[in-house]
């Protein structure tokens, strides 16, 4: 899981996209796939009850469990859905985009995420760092914040502030007031101070929780760095092997893979033939005007 | 300036609370409520009274 870089992300993609995004859709979808359901993986008490998944990691990620809200069809049937709903293609275009983003981003860790759900239940890992989401929510952060799970976070953040054009009171007047009416419509209840603050909650947020956790691990506690690919090697780590079916018969399993491969040096082999091919013809266009003949 | 200074210093008070009482830390409506009275509505009272 993804500490930051999930409020930080819609701010960058917000530059990119400009008046083609819709920026409060493209935050709640940037947070939906954990909305409902990371209470429960770390577990809360109610009435002295205390309700916590079994399995955090196959809950969070997995299935059966709450994994598909991780798919990237997920976002799509949101979106489908915001379109039905209020007819407005940028609305659920921006949604999508948000949830993609925290799909995709979450594949980083070890558990990884049921990207192509319902289609396979595979989980898709690149295992950069750490999923502790099990061991509760403050081994958890010592974890994440020794990691590479918070180079991660701290790579957004900087991209962010170059990007920090985004955050000022032009650009919210100039863009994200015209992208999205929910703006136009807010700004009859509330001033233009309160507006700007509420469009820059997250990465203030993000921001500051950055900070103040790595704080936490490493000044408050002792928790140690371990930069390496999959760590820290401190914590006991849920991998996405644990959770895919052993002999997963998968397609993605069976045949992904090797497909994915051949695919990659199929286009890697049309393209170098295909530069080839223009520099011939470059050649032999220039060559009778460069050539003494056509002196 | 005057509200980036504004905004780093809600900061700071937000870290420093933060990592006291790390439970705050989690909560995004806190956070939101703790901005929003930081740079809207405490400034407004102040500028209300002078």
């Amino acid at each position: 899981m993804s500490w930051v870089a999930h409020d930080a992300e819609p701010y960058v993609i917000q530059k990119h996209l400009g008046k083609r995004i819709a920026f409060v859709p493209l935050l709640i979808g940037s947070y939906a796939p954990d909305l409902a359901t990371k209470w429960f993986v770390y577990g809360a008490g109610l009435f002295g009850v205390e309700l916590k998944a079994d399995n955090p990691a196959q809950f969070h990620r997995g299935y059966p469990g709450a994994g598909f809200t991780h798919s990237l069809t997920f976002g799509v049937a949101v979106a489908a859905l915001i379109f039905l709903i209020w007819k407005s293609r940028i609305w659920a275009l921006s949604f999508l985009i948000g949830q993609w983003a925290h799909a995709l981003t979450d594949t980083l860790d070890t558990v990884g995420t049921m990207l192509l759900f319902p289609f396979t239940t595979h989980l898709f890992s690149l295992g950069a760092w750490a999923y502790a989401g099990q061991t509760g929510r403050y081994v958890d952060a010592g974890a994440y914040f020794s990691g590479l799970g918070f180079v991660w976070d701290g790579f957004w953040l900087a991209w962010g502030v170059l990007s920090w054009r985004v955050l000022t009171r032009a650009y919210f007047r100039e863009t994200i007031m015209v992208a999205d009416p929910f703006w136009r419509r807010a700004a009859r209840y509330l001033p233009e101070t309160a507006l700007v603050a509420i469009y820059r909650i997250s990465f203030f947020y993000g921001t500051c929780r950055w900070i103040a956790w790595l704080i936490w691990a490493h000044v408050v506690h002792a928790f140690a760095f371990d930069l390496s690919w999959g760590g820290p090697k401190w914590v006991d780590a849920v991998q996405s092997k644990e959770l895919n079916a052993s002999g997963c018969s998968c397609p993605s399993c069976c045949s992904a893979s090797p497909k994915l491969a051949l695919s990659l040096a199929v286009a890697a082999a049309g393209r170098i033939s295909a530069r080839r091919a223009r520099r011939e013809a470059a050649s032999t266009s220039r060559s009778p005007r460069d050539g003494p003949d056509a002196r | 300036m005057r509200e980036l200074a504004l905004y780093i210093a809600a900061g700071v008070v937000y870290i420093a609370l933060g990592v006291a009482i790390p439970e705050l830390l989690f909560s995004w409506i806190e956070g939101a409520v703790y901005l929003l009275i930081a740079v809207w509505v405490l400034p407004a009272l102040l500028r209300r009274r002078s």
